[in-house]
Parts: C-alpha cells; sequence; structure tokens
C-alpha cells in the first residue's frame, strides 16, 4: 500500500471546502481537498516534490510528487486581481522542494485592506480513482508539522 | 499547451470573439464579444471542468491547474493575427 501524507500549508483554523465561497473550490470542479483560514501568511511546501505551478501573481502554487499526485494551494480567494501584490515569492518553478519548505509568504493584513478573504484552498487536482482520502479532524493546524490530508491506495 | 489552447479558442468562438482573456490558476476569465458562440462541447473536448459560468459579456472557464500557462498561449496565438 502507498500512503502519502500531506502537511498543513499554513497555519490556522481547518475549514471543510462545501465551505469556501468560491464555487470552483466549494463544488469541487477540481477536486477535494480542505481549506485554511490562515492566522498566519506563510506558505509551506505541503509535501516534497517538484513547483511546477507558481502563477505570476503569486497567489497559488501546485506541487507534483510522487506518484504523479499533485496539491494545489491556492492563497486567499480572488487573489489574482492583487497582481502579485502582498506576495512575497520564496521559491520559483521548477525548484525540487521539501516538505515544509517556504513557498510564498501573503501579506494578511494588506488581503483584508484590499477587501478580499484570505481563506485558502488545498486542493488534491486530477487525483487518480482508487487513492482513499482522509482529512484531519483538527481544528486549527500548524504549518509544516501537522498532517491535514493523508492518502491512500 | 499549444494544442490545448488553439482547442480553447475554437470552443470560445475564435479570436475575433475574445475581446480579452486572461488564465488564473484554474480558470480562464474572458471578456467575449458574443458568449452565444460559446460551444460548450468542445470546451469539454478540450478539458473544461464543469459548465461555464457567464455573467453578461464575463465568461469563467474551468481547465484544471494550468490556467495561466493556456491562457498566455492563447494570447499568444491572438497577437499574431
Amino acid at each position: 500500500m502507498t500512503r502519502l501524507e500531506l502537511l498543513a500549508p499554513m497555519t490556522g483554523r481547518v475549514v471543510p471546502m462545501e465551505e469556501v465561497p468560491d464555487p470552483v473550490f466549494s463544488e469541487k470542479m477540481l477536486g477535494d481537498g480542505l481549506a485554511i483560514e490562515p492566522s498566519e501568511g506563510l506558505a509551506v511546501a505541503p509535501m516534497a516534490g517538484s513547483l511546477v505551478v507558481f502563477h505570476s501573481a503569486g497567489h497559488a502554487f501546485a506541487i507534483e510528487g510522487p506518484e504523479s499526485v499533485s496539491v494545489l494551494v491556492h492563497l486567499g480567494l480572488e487573489t489574482v486581481s492583487l497582481k502579485g501584490a502582498g506576495f512575497e515569492r520564496l521559491a520559483e518553478v521548477g525548484d525540487t522542494v521539501a516538505a515544509g519548505q517556504p513557498i510564498v509568504k501573503m501579506d494578511l493584513a494588506a488581503i483584508a485592506a484590499a477587501g478580499l478573504r484570505s481563506i485558502s484552498p488545498i486542493v488534491l487536482p486530477q487525483l487518480d480513482e482508487g487513492w482513499r482520502i482522509s482529512k484531519t479532524n483538527a481544528a486549527t493546524v500548524q504549518a509544516g508539522r501537522d498532517v491535514l490530508i493523508t492518502i491512500e491506495r | 499547451m499549444q494544442v490545448k489552447a488553439q482547442a480553447y479558442l475554437e470552443a470560445l468562438g475564435g479570436p475575433a470573439n475574445i475581446k480579452d482573456i486572461e488564465g488564473c490558476i484554474t480558470r480562464l476569465r474572458m471578456t467575449l464579444i458574443d458568449p452565444s458562440k460559446i460551444d460548450v462541447r468542445k470546451l469539454q473536448a478540450a478539458g473544461m471542468v464543469g459548465r461555464p459560468m457567464i455573467i453578461g459579456k464575463g465568461v469563467q472557464v474551468v481547465v484544471g491547474t494550468y490556467a495561466e500557462l493556456i491562457g498566455a498561449e492563447i494570447n499568444k496565438i491572438l497577437k499574431q493575427k
């Protein structure tokens, strides 16, 4: 059996995907996952792998890990509109990253000042059938330390 | 990515129907001249997830995690014409 653990990429409160106020995420159009309402702005890699996507606006990244499993971390909602303001990039596309490695820092105050939500969905897009997903029961998680989602097949 | 971009472009009514378009991380956001020219079946064949969201002339299409690259390719094709 293969088992992969995804660490919480951010510190904060765990929110069910269904409660994210954006249909792309709440209706799981891309895939299942969880969201975090962050209390700190730093986002780290949830697993080791390759940073395959890192939007030029800095608000979202994806890591491809073992078994072709990828994970998308979307920082805040509608944050693409900030065009990079409020995001400090700490890694770049193509980088090989370790689990827990800092990827981007989001300025929570700047996001709030822009009238945007900082709730951050973590999605497993295009996950092959056969994987079993189990999600943490914890109310709050700490970035790079707590396991957020475990998948097995 | 270029093949995908071409497929989406066609499904959206071709270059002449696109006023502006950009790729977010998961979706293409665009303003179309005539949203009724969208071919949903062709969009699905190109890889769209769910259904296009249409608000007036503003349209959003969920395409996966490579929307920024697909959007950039579409803009490249549009510039060539």
